[in-house]
């Protein structure tokens, strides 16, 4: 027999346990978030990172925990196809790679390098990018210890590509043929993305 | 009489619940679902995404063909070499040896990859390290036993010898890995060497 106030926790686990969830993935897949407002040109995009406290043994073994910067390369306020990335994630086995990338109308493009760069004991990254006319530099800059950080004495790995065409970087968001198109992100936070997916 | 109009009310909300669960799910997936950029879908943000290829993206030959990644160079540090290599400030040298192991996901069509090593090039990795004393970039203050192109065959690994020149560091260390050295458009490189040097 099924009382008044058993159908009511009922009923209220099934819509929190169902549509909760969906509602929030649906509104903002993206859980970092982006720069609203007319896109304004600049030329560094720069976010910083850590780990620290993060229990790499909770991340399943074929995933990893993500941060990655996106900016869209431009000429003034045009845009040029070039999507720059500089991103990091941390593995299961406790450690830290940096992936610097380029995209070209959604393909791949050169460099593809990944590098060793910590662990989630690191105690910070900052993650930049520089674009000018002539190159893009990905740069990390790494402080593996409470003493370098505090002295700023970071070991700093950059990663120059002179095959881009872009002469700037593009930050808010604007509309293209009715595509809300957003031109800088900070995504992070993959596993939950795909959990919820 | 009380209790059927109650089972039948929970039963009609479940329904209704579950629908709304079923419809939410389905608009977000073909958000998710768009290769191609930005669309905008019913009332929903529009979200396009680049993909971040990870380790585990690139060491999958099935997700790396499919971003046209033919196969990956793995740089490491030879078997015995300590995490911690520590450097004279005299005259003398230290030695390290790298490999470059290669390997193919289409062995067929990419039985070879071309790798650049060049410690001058303007593009690829550099290292820095701030210190006390200034700013110490570890393409100045190494060299490799090979330049140029050289080419490694699916399967091979070949050795690098990487002399360290008199590092100017007082207890202080930086990483090495293989900086100057670039591969093919098409295939990646992991740089895994572990090792750092300290004065």
């Amino acid at each position: 027999m099924v009382s008044k106030k058993q159908a009511v926790i009922l009923l209220v686990f099934i819509a929190t346990s169902l549509v909760v969830p969906q509602t929030v993935l649906a509104n903002q897949a993206y859980l970092g978030g982006y720069f609203d407002g007319t896109p304004v040109q600049t030329n560094k995009a720069m976010v910083s990172v850590d780990f620290m406290g993060t229990d790499a043994s909770q991340i399943p073994s074929n995933d990893w925990l993500g941060a990655v910067i996106s900016a869209a390369g431009a000429n003034g306020t045009t845009i040029t196809g070039w999507i720059y990335q500089n991103g990091i994630s941390l593995y299961r086995n406790n450690t830290v790679w940096w992936a610097p990338q380029s995209w070209y109308l959604g393909s791949k493009e050169w460099p593809c390098d990944l590098i060793s760069v910590g662990s989630n004991s690191t105690v910070a990254f900052y993650l930049k990018i520089e674009q000018t006319s002539t190159q893009t530099r990905y740069k990390i800059y790494i402080y593996p210890t409470d003493a370098a950080y505090d002295s700023d004495r970071p070991t700093v790995y950059t990663y120059t590509n002179t095959t881009t065409t872009s002469e700037n970087l593009l930050v808010g968001k604007q509309l293209h043929y009715s595509n809300n198109t957003l031109y800088f992100q900070k995504h992070s936070l993959r596993i939950i993305l795909k959990v919820q997916f | 009489m009380v209790n059927k109009k109650y089972k039948v009310c929970l039963l009609a909300c479940t329904v209704f619940l579950l629908s709304f669960a079923i419809y939410i799910q389905m608009s977000s997936a073909s958000i998710d679902q768009d290769p191609n950029g930005s669309q905008e879908a019913d009332s929903f943000q529009a979200i396009g995404s680049v993909s971040m290829l990870s380790i585990t993206d690139i060491t999958d030959a099935e997700t790396a063909l499919r971003h046209g990644i033919y196969g990956y160079i793995e740089i490491s540090a030879a078997p015995g070499t300590p995490s911690l290599v520590g450097v004279t400030q005299d005259s003398a040298t230290t030695d390290v040896t790298i490999l470059l192991s290669f390997v193919s996901h289409a062995p067929d069509t990419k039985n070879e990859a071309k790798v650049s090593v060049d410690l001058n090039s303007p593009n690829g990795l550099t290292i820095e390290q701030y210190t006390e004393d200034g700013v110490i970039k570890l393409n100045d203050i190494i060299s490799y036993n090979v330049t140029g192109t050289i080419t490694i065959r699916a399967g091979e690994t070949v050795p690098i010898c990487v002399t360290i020149q008199n590092l100017p560091l007082k207890g202080e260390s930086i990483p090495l890995e293989g900086v100057g050295i670039m591969s093919d458009f098409d295939v990646a490189i992991i740089h895994n060497i572990g090792v750092r040097l300290y004065g």
